[in-house]
Order: structure tokens, then sequence, then C-alpha cells
């Protein structure tokens, strides 16, 4: 083997080893309770499948569990805010202006369009229940470049489930309208 | 075709295992390294503030030069010799039309044996157009024959010249249809092997990236360690009336005070550390 490449195989003593996880086992409170709670129960996210736990701090940031009470608003319309919220439990309704124009329940996610666009809030998400719980994070779009193949998992989730929304939103459609889905632009 | 479908994706599957053995063996290494060890992965791009790490490291050693010895200096020089091959392999493997065409190609036997049967075609035509421009010129050079003799002569001429211009003619054909097959081959092997290069080479280069990531924070890690230990840098500390704890944010804080940040054209970085010290 190449000197050069032999020096890519750096081996280290168990005493260095010991030395490297006293050192940084004070980074382990480092982890955010949040995110620490957030990679706990990753695989049950479905915007989170695919993507792999180790890269999961560095794809998303600002991680936050937030409680609400019934009542308090969790997104405000016309906000430049980018926090995207996955509603843990509980319900919240979204209006436009002041038509209420849907419901979300555990679960689901809010707030994509603008979090991932940079787009003004384009509705209100108003929490119905006491105690309802979000899981709010930020897409750290800094990373991108260094993990691409994360981010592109991620964008394909985000992807499904505004396609979920869309879906409802037809349903709902053909319900209110009394016509066949297939008449639907989709 | 040649090659059957099955077969290209082998032979590219093959090229690519071998093309990507090195690199296979050192993420394996550090990455069995990381995970055995459970060692942690820093929520912020240590990468990236790699430049900060120096930065705190070329400080503190001006006042302690014994903090960058040990096992600081073996890490530090690990991950050194990480980012210099993550870079050439960046750069190494970013020319894939190349590799495609100088390695891959190279490699695939029945496409050299088409090449070589090319050349020869080729070859073998510019013989018999040759001869025939040589025989045109002899029979162009008697003329009109008056003698016997002159008869034969170019009667044998003309029939060399027909016979040169029908294997001229058969050549040139065979060779464009063997540059057509050549060109075909080539295509059905181009989508398969750029596919499967680009993939490999983003998961090795998101693999290093992480490897590196990870040892960085360590080098950040025991350099504060060290500088916890160290009179020189506490007697620092209290001159320069530095508050807090010996660790990085501590040190970004210090850094983005002193620094005159109207007399350098580094805004970006100055953000990005501020931003930095919101997640430390």
């Amino acid at each position: 083997m190449e000197a050069s490449i032999k020096a890519l195989f750096t081996s280290y003593t168990d005493d260095e080893i010991s030395r490297l996880i006293e050192y940084g086992a004070e980074k382990k409170e480092q982890h955010s309770d949040a995110m620490t709670r957030l990679l706990q129960v990753k695989d049950k996210i479905r915007l989170f499948i695919g993507i792999e736990e180790r890269f999961l701090p560095s794809v998303v940031t600002d991680v936050n569990f937030v409680q609400y009470k019934a009542g308090q608003t969790i997104i405000k319309q016309g906000d430049t805010t980018k926090e995207l919220f996955l509603i843990l439990r509980g319900e919240c309704n979204i209006y436009v202006g002041k038509d209420k124009i849907g419901t979300v329940k555990a679960g689901q996610v809010l707030g994509e369009v603008a979090g991932i666009f940079n787009k003004k809030r384009n509705a209100t998400i108003i929490a119905v229940k006491a105690n309802t719980m979000a899981l709010s994070f930020v897409v750290n779009e800094a990373n991108v470049n260094n993990h691409p193949k994360q981010f592109l998992v991620l964008y394909k989730n985000l992807a499904k489930e505004l396609s979920f929304k869309l879906e409802e939103i037809n349903v709902k459609y053909t319900k209110q309208c009394n016509i066949q889905s297939e008449e639907l632009l989709v | 075709m040649r090659i059957e479908e099955e077969e290209i994706g082998q032979l590219v599957e093959d090229f690519i295992i071998s093309y990507f053995e090195i690199v296979e063996q050192v993420t394996g290494h550090h990455l069995d390294f990381i995970e055995e060890n459970e060692l942690i992965v820093p929520e912020l791009d240590f990468v990236k503030l790699k430049r900060f790490v120096d930065t705190e490291l070329n400080n503190l050693k001006n006042f302690d030069p014994n903090i960058a010895v040990g096992l600081l200096s073996k890490v530090y020089k690990d991950v050194e010799n990480l980012t210099k091959y993550m870079t050439d392999f960046n750069r190494g493997t970013k020319i894939s039309g190349v590799i495609f065409t100088r390695d891959f190609l190279n490699s695939v036997k029945p496409y050299q044996q088409l090449v070589d049967e090319l050349t020869l075609t080729k070859s073998a035509a510019d013989r018999h157009q040759s001869h025939m421009r040589q025989t045109d010129a002899q029979i162009d050079a008697i003329g009109i024959a008056k003698t016997p003799a002159e008869q034969e002569a170019l009667k044998n001429l003309k029939k060399k010249n027909v016979d040169a211009m029908h294997h001229y003619m058969e050549n040139k054909d065979k060779a464009k249809e063997l540059q057509m097959e050549l060109i075909e081959l080539e295509n059905a092997m181009k989508d398969e092997f750029f596919g499967q290069f680009e993939e490999n080479r983003d998961y090795y280069l998101e693999q290093l990236h992480h490897i590196i990531n990870v040892k960085t924070y360590y080098i950040d890690k025991i350099l504060w360690h060290n500088a916890k230990k160290s009179d020189a840098i506490h007697k620092f500390f209290k001159e320069a009336q530095i508050k807090g704890d010996y660790d990085m944010k501590t040190f970004i804080q210090y850094y983005l005070r002193n620094i005159n940040i109207s007399k350098t054209s580094k805004d970006d970085w100055h953000s990005y550390l501020q931003e930095c010290l919101k997640s430390l």
C-alpha cells in the first residue's frame, strides 16, 4: 500500500480512544433534549423515514417540543418564520383570513411551504385542544451540499406529505361539489 | 450489440467496485471506528468550522505550545490527511467523462476488440484507396493503348483498379457499421456507468464529510480539554477578560468581540459564527 494511503488508516490506542470518549461525553448534553427525543422517535415520523439517524442533526436544526393551549396561535398568516411543525398530540384549525379551511391532526406536518420555499405563511394555524403538542424544527439548508442524499430523502418525504394534503383537499372538494374525482384537475 | 445488457451492468459494477475500492476501505475503517466507539456526531458542521478550530488552535498555541501535542496532534494530522484525501477524491472523480473514456472503456475487452477491428478496417480501406489511386495514375499514364502489350497492361491495371475500389468500398462500409456499433455500445454503457458512478461518488463524499466532521469536533474537544488544564491559557483568559467556559462558544464570542468587522471582508463568515453560537 502506498505511504499516502497508509496514512489514512490512523489507528488509536485503547488509552487514546478512552480519552476521546471521555472528552466527547460532554457533548452528549449538547444534543438538545428535543433532538434526543426526536432521534428516539425518528422512525415513527413519516417525514424522517429514510434519513440516516446520524445525519438527522445536520438536516434539521432548532428542534423544539412546544405545547399549546386551546386557542393559541401556532402560525400566523403573513409571517415570515421558517419553522415546520409536526403535530404530535391534539388538533389544530387552519384559517385563511377568517375562514376556516381545514383541520390538522396528530402525525401531520404544517408550514412546509413557507419553511422550504421561503414564502410568507399562507394560513393561520390555531390549536383547538388543550395540551396540543408539536415538534418544531427548521430545515438546515446550509447543509444541503454536505448531505445531498439525506436532503433528497427529506424533500421527497415532504413532497409526499404535500401530495397527501392535495389528495385530502380533492376528496373534500369532490364531496362538497358532488362531482366525480375524474373531473378534477390534479 | 456484442454485449448483452446484463453483461454491461456487470462490467460497470465490477469497474465501480474496483475504482472505489480504496475509498471504501478508508471510509469503512473510520466509520467502524466512529460507530464502535460511539463517537459523537456534532449538530454543527465542523468541516466548515475547521477554519475556526484552526484559529482557536493557533491562538492558544501562542500562549501554550504544549496544548497542541500528543492526542490532539495525532487527530489533527488524521483530519488533515482525510481532508486532503477528500479534496483529491472530489477533484479526481469530478471528471467522470474522462474516467469513462480513459479508464472504463479501456478495461472493457469486447469494446477494445471493436476498436481494434475498426482501426484495422479503416487502415485496410486506406490501403485499398491508395492502391486505387495508384492504378488510376498508371491507367492515366498509359492513356490510349496502342500495342497489344499496352492493351494487356491496361486490362490488368483496370482489373486491379476495380478490385481495389471494391475492397475500398467494402472496408469503408464495414468501418461505418463498426463505428455505429461502437457508438451504440458506448451509449449503452454510458447510461449505466454515469448513474452508478455519480451515486457512488456522492455516497463516499458524504461519508468522508461525516468522518471529518466527527473528528474535527474531537480536535476542538481535546483542544479545550488541554486548554482547561493550562496555566498559561488561564492567564490569557484572565488578562483578556474572557468570561465563560473554556470552549468554542466562549472563544467565538471573544473573537467576534475583538475583530474589527468593518476592516475585514468576511461578513458571511461572521454571520455564520453568530449562527453557530445559537447551537453551542
